[in-house]
């Protein structure tokens, strides 16, 4: 968006005003986490760095806009999605694409997303044949959570999986079995390839303000990815591939 | 015969709707949710399938209806909503405020409003009418309408009026009307509308209109019994059309929700009177 707030008519964007340490940090974990899963084949809003004069800063700050003060700066913004809706999916039949979920678990668990099945956290679009499209819409809680990550702190050895999200089994299944989790495995070693671009996207100042610092979140993440297979224990999803080939997978 | 038993008026409603696409982002309703803390009762219903709404195609909003209610149910089932730090009741004004909260894509709900009701099993229908006033089909409509009249005058009075009968009318044409007990020379006409939709208007017209022409019809002593269903808390402001039909039916027209004990002993009076008279007559 433009520095004078002359943005195009028409655009809206979701805000979220950096707020001390960890809100700092929760910003580079958005910033970097939106690139690494786009380039993942995870679909994520537009990204925009928004900038705040410290007039309207200090306008926001007296208005209702937010209940806290509002720093001048960088903030961070999605771009509006008009036709979401809030998920996670509440049936397995609104999934258009199974791989999506998989996609997204595989990778969440890469970056340590903690609440990526919190109400909003994925949004769904329509997809017109009466399913649902799904995008990964809020990365703030990845490298185990803002405060952790802004602690240095990043459980970046010891984390393993996150617990299958909802219909996740019966997703893999219907996306493929094993070759599913490969094809995101694939995502997820594409992506630790840019984490370099990733990083260079963050302002030097969210950098300061967080105490993250740039090189470990490199070299976590790379870790974490040359370890992936391990972490999503690989071996449980072909047990589950080849039980799946023994007749259709109900969801009870 | 089921009577009206009046509940206390501590009855709230919010209404669903769903936010367009268009620059103006009108917002359109598609759905009620009515409840009542002290009754402990609550019911939420969004479009059906089968229903369209004539501003909006369907083939756009349906996904998010379905979705809505599909995510409100769950919360409903497991009575927990996103970030509420303790389970509240569905029943309780808490939880809708909170809901609406959560509503903040195309899927909208309005403040929790007051309203006096006093059958909800009943009313929430009529209530989805009122508001929603989707385009369904004539014979559901008239299906609906008979439900009520029938649920009013009870199974073993019903089973003296024949649905659906062709009457004769005026210049020797026929009309179907609802519900009809005929004798020789005699016949009591059950007939209804729904005030709540939003073509209530016509629906009133064209039934003063039948009734006018039934009463022309030569050689027949009729008598209409006439049962309406009106919106709880008088939305829509329904009145001067049920006074409109008493006008033309030359009688009392009865709310089927909240007076149907009165329609069912008038219709029973009736079917009686009707008997005496042909005795009557033969002597």
């Amino acid at each position: 968006m433009d520095q004078n707030h002359s943005g195009a008519p028409g655009l809206e964007y979701v805000v979220k005003f950096r707020q001390g340490k960890p809100g700092a940090a929760a910003l580079i974990s958005e910033v970097v986490c939106a690139c690494l899963f786009e380039i993942a084949g995870v679909h994520v809003p537009e990204v925009a760095l928004v900038h705040v004069r410290a007039a309207l800063a200090d306008s926001y700050t007296r208005s209702a806009v937010a209940p806290y003060p509002v720093e001048p700066g960088l903030h961070f913004g999605t771009r509006f999605i008009a036709n979401a809706y809030p998920g996670p999916p509440t049936t397995f039949q609104q999934i258009a694409d199974p791989q999506q979920l998989v996609d997204i678990w595989v990778v969440d668990c890469w970056v340590m997303n903690v609440d990526r099945m919190n109400y909003g956290n994925i949004l769904m679009s329509p997809d017109g044949r009466g399913r649902w499209r799904l995008t990964a819409a809020d990365q703030s809680d990845c490298f185990g959570g803002s405060r952790t990550f802004s602690s240095g702190s990043a459980p970046y050895a010891t984390r393993g999986c996150l617990e299958p999200y909802k219909f996740l089994e019966r997703a893999v299944t219907e996306a493929g079995g094993i070759r599913s989790i490969r094809k995101s495995i694939d995502g997820v070693r594409k992506a630790a390839g840019y984490l370099e671009l990733a990083i260079t996207r963050i302002p030097d100042s969210w950098w300061s303000q967080s105490g993250v610092i740039p090189g470990l979140v490199i070299d976590g993440l790379r870790q974490r990815a040359s370890r992936i297979e391990e972490i999503i224990k690989v071996a449980y999803w072909e047990g589950i591939s080849d039980a799946g080939r023994g007749g259709t997978v109900l969801d009870l | 015969m089921q009577d009206a038993v009046v509940r206390s008026s501590t009855f709230r409603y919010a209404v669903f709707h769903y936010y367009t696409d268009d620059p103006k982002h009108h917002e359109v309703p598609i759905g009620v949710a009515l409840w009542s803390a002290e009754e402990e009762w609550v019911r939420f219903r969004l479009l059906a399938d089968t229903e369209r709404i004539p501003s909006v195609p369907t083939a756009d909003l349906l996904p998010y209806a379905r979705a809505a209610e599909e995510q409100i149910s769950e919360w409903v089932k497991d009575r927990r909503l996103p970030y509420a730090p303790s389970r509240v009741q569905p029943s309780r004004d808490e939880w809708w405020k909170a809901v609406r909260d959560l509503l903040q894509f195309r899927v909208r709900l309005s403040e929790p409003r007051p309203i006096d009701c006093t059958i909800p099993d009943i009313e929430f229908e009529t209530l989805y009418d009122a508001v929603v006033s989707p385009n369904i089909q004539k014979a559901e409509k008239r299906q609906r309408i008979d439900g009520a009249i029938s649920r009013a005058v009870g199974p073993d009075l019903a089973k003296h009026f024949i649905p659906r009968v062709r009457v004769r009318a005026f210049d020797g044409a026929e009309v179907e009307v609802l519900r009809a007990y005929s004798k020789p020379g005699r016949q009591v006409i059950l007939e209804g509308a729904n005030l709540a939709m939003a073509d209530a208007e016509r629906e009133t017209d064209a039934l003063a209109s039948k009734m006018e022409r039934i009463t022309a019809a030569n050689g027949i002593v009729t008598r209409f019994i006439v049962g309406v269903v009106c919106p709880p808390g008088g939305l829509n402001g329904a009145t001067h059309l049920k006074k409109w039909l008493e006008r033309k039916s030359g009688s009392r027209v009865y709310d089927l929700t909240r007076e149907a004990s009165e329609f069912a002993a008038r219709a029973e009076r009736a079917v009686a009177e009707c008997e005496k008279e042909l005795v009557l007559f033969k002597a």
